[in-house]
């Protein structure tokens, strides 16, 4: 079992946040193939969380392939994720690196390269 | 919960406002709202003081009567004796009689409720903990609100009606009722309307927003696509007045500082040209609703009153 | 796991019924009883404990009425009486007969509606699943009920001592309000009519004790004072006249004076005191032409359908007031 915890000054969207705080108790090997995650009431008492989001975040994971709810059980861990290395090897990855070494040669600093990654992301993620 | 919710027909809305008004003397509390509330939603009522609030509230729990158009419930008219055991109401400064044992305080909701589930009291009261053989004026503010809420829950109601439920609580007393409150009303699938001047709260524990102003409605809808239909534009200030780019969307509020121009805008179609747009969070757009009474009122598909209901008697 | 299914099961079962005292009241009634039962209760011992004094003072009182003096003369009587201490008994039955209605309307109507307007307990209790035209129901009878019966066993005792004593008690005169207003159906009367409007200045003002000073207020003003110029109003006295020469007729036997008159030859009335302090009342007499005496009186058999009469006046101000009050409570907004 895990416990979230909502950053409400995050700005993060608070479902989001679960799904992250998810997949990274799936990384740190906290959550395991066929562990049960808490229930909606349980995560609104804890976290006065509104249901319908900690809903909403597993209906997400579960487009994700992570969880699979049971009826009437709760919803339960199905799959740990194998991307994580996949994600390191990938040629993205050095791309991003590249660019990065660039920006350093072209004297930008750490604020800066924030300030255009969040840009970037922004651009072509907008609802994130 | 979200896998229970109520198939179409009357229960699909918990709540539907036609024209609702409400004169007090010469002034309007309340005047002209149209809106719903489907059932299920966990919906935040927020507005300045006097802007109307309670006026709803209490038109909902048949405390007072309209004035104009008329309140359902569940497809059912507030005027009508049935909604009573339906819905279930908790005042701001939680009224409970003083001399009463907490037993006897849960005793009055079993005597006064056909539906009545007493294990739900009981948990809800126990879990404080609250002691039964206490009495009810010298429990604290929180245990006051544990009772209160435990009354309602008690009755099975499948709207609950809450006026600034967590106001005048510690901040631990406060969590404590926000989380019950959240879970009790997922475990039950009930639907809630809650006043709040806690944006915080409201932006985590509610999935639907109803903002009122002077009376009335200014936004009403699920929160998501509220925040989606608007963004919070950023860009240099090049030519006076708003720029044409961002003229084309509805503009709510705009200011600039400087050079700087900064607009909430509610999209019509992409923003283009050179702006920074981002999702403006639900205080930024609430306060912009707030703040400009020229601005349309915005309700989302959900919240729109349609004839749909007349449509299919006539057919 | 099974330990804790069967004291699970045990809770309940202990929690069902055990200890629990029986449920003789269910739903409102059971609210109404235990919001107001200290003055419900109250009210009850009270009325018991004054029955029961009468009770007792009515059997010392029998003992004196039977035998004051055999072969006594009436007039020789009432002296007897006058100068004992029954005549006292009765003058505090009589007071706790007139304190009833006022205390009715003043700690049992004033708070009935005030106390949830004032805490806004009436706003939980009109959110539960039952009316608020059924909470104001249940709430007024079970008040009128607490009044009906307190105020039936207190008149009905003292009017059963009082009778006997008719023409003793208070020199006779049954049309005072130390008489009138304790005994037969008036006292029911205005113990409803305070009842009713403590609860009106209670809805009114929204406060309990405003509401009780303006119900004691209204007791005692309009009922201890005012009322006392109504009373007689509708009612038309018995009239004897005599000759001049043979004075004042006599009260008729249980008769109470209401009058008197000097009566001139075309029948019009004078003062009964003209000419009474003239040093020769004949000629004066003869002067204004006054041939007669004449006695305004109400008859003892007069004194019931009077009594029946005011109470129903009352009783109509009683159902005027209330069904204003209940009327504008039912609508009105919270």
């Amino acid at each position: 079992m895990v416990e979230f915890r909502i950053d409400r000054q995050s700005g993060m969207a608070a479902y989001l946040q679960i799904v992250q705080q998810v997949q990274e108790a799936l990384r740190l090997g906290i959550l395991a193939e066929g562990d049960q995650l808490p229930t909606a009431a349980s995560v609104a008492r804890n976290t006065k969380l509104n249901p319908n989001t900690t809903l909403k975040a597993y209906r997400e994971l579960e487009h994700l392939g992570l969880v699979e709810p049971r009826p009437g059980v709760g919803t339960f861990v199905s799959a740990v994720p194998a991307r994580t290395r996949s994600l390191a090897d990938s040629p993205l990855r050095g791309e991003l690196s590249d660019w990065m070494r660039r920006a350093c040669a072209a004297g930008l600093d750490w604020d800066d390269v924030s300030a255009l990654v969040t840009a970037a992301r922004a651009e072509h993620y907008p609802t994130a | 919960m979200g896998g229970t919710a109520p198939p179409g027909g009357g229960d699909r809305w918990a709540m539907e406002a036609r024209g609702l008004g409400k004169r007090y003397g010469r002034k309007w509390a309340l005047r002209d709202c149209s809106f719903r509330l489907p059932a299920g939603a966990i919906c935040g009522l927020v507005g300045s003081n006097g802007a109307g609030k309670s006026t709803l509230l209490s038109l909902a729990a048949r405390l007072t009567r309209p004035t104009t158009g008329g309140l359902s419930l569940f497809g059912t008219a507030v005027t009508e004796d049935e909604v009573l055991a339906r819905c279930a109401y908790l005042a701001q400064d939680k009224p409970l009689f003083p001399r009463f044992t907490v037993e006897e305080t849960l005793r009055m909701g079993a005597e006064l409720n056909p539906r009545w589930d007493r294990a739900v009291a009981e948990r809800i009261v126990r879990s404080g903990p609250v002691p039964m053989g206490d009495r009810v004026g010298t429990l604290s503010g929180g245990q006051r609100s544990r009772l209160a809420l435990a009354l309602a829950f008690g009755k099975r109601p499948e709207l609950l009606l809450l006026d600034e439920p967590m106001a005048e609580l510690d901040p631990l007393s406060q969590h404590e009722i926000a989380g019950l409150l959240m879970a009790e009303a997922a475990e039950q699938g009930t639907t809630v309307l809650m006043s709040s001047h806690q944006l915080a709260d409201v932006a985590t524990m509610c999935d639907h927003l109803l903002a009122v102003a002077d009376g009335r409605v200014r936004l009403a809808g699920a929160i998501d696509e509220l925040l989606d239909a608007h963004r919070l534009v950023t860009g240099a200030y090049l030519v006076d007045g708003v720029p044409p780019e961002i003229a084309r969307h509805t503009v709510v509020e705009s200011r600039t500082t400087g050079r700087q121009f900064t607009a909430l805008i509610r999209r019509q179609g992409p923003v283009e040209g050179d702006w920074r747009a981002t999702e403006p969070s639900l205080e930024e757009v609430l306060l912009g609703y707030l703040r400009s009474p020229g601005t349309p009122p915005l309700l989302t598909a959900d919240a729109q009153v349609t004839d749909e209901h007349e449509g299919e008697v006539a057919a | 796991m099974s330990a804790t299914v069967t004291t699970g099961t045990g809770n309940e079962a202990t929690g069902e019924g055990g200890k629990q005292p029986p449920r003789v009241l269910r739903g409102m009634a059971w609210l109404v009883w235990r919001q107001h039962r200290v003055a419900f209760l109250a009210c009850l011992l009270l009325t018991a404990a004054g029955v029961a004094n009468m009770l007792w003072e009515r059997a010392a009182t029998r003992d004196f009425l039977k035998n004051p003096r055999p072969g006594a003369l009436a007039v020789d009587v009432a002296g007897l009486f006058a100068n004992s201490s029954y005549d006292s008994a009765y003058q505090d039955g009589a007071w706790l007969v007139t304190c009833l209605p006022l205390a009715v309307g003043v700690f049992l109507g004033a708070p009935l509606i005030a106390g949830d307007l004032e805490r806004g307990t009436l706003k939980l209790v009109t959110t539960q699943s039952m009316t608020r035209r059924h909470w104001l129901t249940v709430k007024v009878a079970a008040a009128a009920l607490v009044t009906l019966v307190c105020s039936v066993a207190l008149s009905a005792v003292y009017t059963w001592w009082w009778r006997p004593a008719h023409d003793l008690v208070n020199t006779g005169r049954w049309t005072d309000g130390v008489v009138f207003d304790t005994t037969g159906p008036m006292p029911v009367a205005m113990a409803l009519l305070n009842l009713a409007v403590g609860i009106a200045a209670g809805v009114l003002v929204r406060r309990v004790l405003p509401a009780m000073a303006l119900t004691f207020a209204f007791g005692f003003f309009v009922l201890g004072w005012l009322w006392d110029g109504v009373r007689l109003l509708p009612f038309t006295p018995r009239v004897i006249t005599n000759p001049v020469e043979q004075g004042q007729p006599p009260v008729p036997e249980g008769g109470a004076r209401f009058d008197n008159w000097t009566v001139d030859a075309h029948g019009g009335l004078h003062g009964f005191g003209t000419c009474f302090n003239e040093h020769t009342p004949a000629d004066c007499r003869t002067n204004q032409g006054i041939v007669a005496e004449r006695l305004d009186y109400f008859g003892f058999d007069q004194m019931n359908t009077m009594q029946w009469v005011d109470a129903g006046i009352l009783l109509a101000v009683t159902v005027l007031i209330a069904g204003l009050t209940l009327g504008w409570v039912r609508k009105r907004s919270l």
